[in-house]
């Protein structure tokens, strides 16, 4: 038995609980935080998002069947939060998810937790005016080196279809960021 | 050209024990986790703790119950409600009593003119036979002992 299958049976028995949900807490959180972050890009929305997000992994274990990883199927919870997250905040300003996403990460500019530099605040707006699947791919590819399986996994989309996504979103951000560069 | 299986089984392709049972953990090592130019507040991480998320679930649990509470209590007060309207509906309508009646007329809650009261009573009600005969006269003055000499000098 590998860890991560005792992991998920220590979270199934009510004696081994709280202990192993502990465990789980330390070793997922920083992982899970940032790849909520990049989707939602505020600290504070990350930070309920990542709570939500567990509360969820808290919930669902009885459930976990083990069909996929552990962490992929954490990722998903957390992709899927996050996305939901947008959707209703998108929601409550009446603006759509793009304006929204546009909006995130022009207000970067003046949030405390991010000291980026011109180009990096360009780049996250590239990446906010991508479309969703291209977006996503984009960051857990290009940002988090993730492999192409585990985000299909994630995503519940194909290995083919990402790479194609991935390539376009690639091809644009660069096209963008050449283009008013001076050397 | 063919591989040899056992070229793949030699000693020399060993990999560290427990590597396999470990690879989970090391999972992340290869992830680029930190975008560049975000940051996080001092210690966020380390407050983090599974208290909180407990705190959170409890709260769900609370708020998921207090919303049925509403939810299906207000239901159930309709449902009695209705339930007592249709197998009780002359009881509603008897609960005024006439004395109840009686002391809203006598508060000036309502206040009737003549007319009204004409178009309320009959005529014959109101006529002086029919409110005293002449019986109930003369029965008033024998039981009275009033002598109609009394009545006339008086």
């Amino acid at each position: 038995m590998n860890k991560e299958t005792q992991l998920v049976n220590e979270l199934k028995d009510k004696r081994t609980q709280d202990k192993a949900f502990e465990n789980l807490l330390m070793q997922y959180k920083q992982p899970l935080y940032w790849h909520i972050r990049k989707i939602v890009l505020n600290h504070d929305d990350a930070d309920d998002v990542l709570q939500n997000t567990f509360v969820k992994i808290f919930k669902g274990i009885k459930k976990f069947k083990g069909d996929s990883k552990l962490y992929t199927w954490m990722y998903r919870i957390a992709t899927n939060e996050s996305l939901n997250f947008l959707k209703l905040k998108a929601k409550k300003y009446f603006q759509s998810s793009e304006e929204m996403m546009t909006k995130l990460a022009k207000n970067l500019k003046e949030d405390p937790y991010f000291d980026g530099d011109a180009l990096q605040l360009k780049l996250q707006l590239l990446i906010a005016n991508l479309p969703k699947k291209q977006k996503l791919v984009f960051q857990m590819k290009y940002e988090q080196n993730m492999k192409f399986k585990d985000i299909s996994e994630i995503l519940g989309t194909s290995v083919g279809a990402l790479k194609a996504s991935y390539h376009l979103a690639v091809k644009k951000i660069r096209i963008e960021i050449t283009k008013n560069q001076t050397f | 050209m063919r591989v040899d299986n056992n070229i793949i089984n030699k000693k020399r392709f060993q990999v560290p024990s427990d590597y396999f049972e470990s690879i989970d953990s090391n999972t992340f090592k290869n992830f680029n986790l930190k975008p560049k130019g975000f940051l996080v507040p001092d210690l966020y991480f380390q407050s983090i703790d599974k208290q909180q998320i407990f705190n959170r679930i409890y709260i769900s649990k609370i708020r998921f119950l207090k919303n049925n509470f509403i939810r299906y209590g207000s239901m159930a007060a309709i449902f009695i409600g209705f339930f007592f309207f249709i197998n009780n509906p002359e009881k509603t309508n008897n609960n005024i009593n006439s004395s109840d009646v009686i002391n809203y007329i006598n508060d000036d809650l309502i206040t009737l003119e003549n007319f009204e009261f004409l178009e309320i009573l009959d005529s014959n009600d109101l006529s002086y036979e029919n409110l005293v005969s002449n019986n109930d006269i003369e029965n008033y003055f024998i039981e009275s002992s009033l002598s109609l000499e009394n009545l006339i000098f008086e």
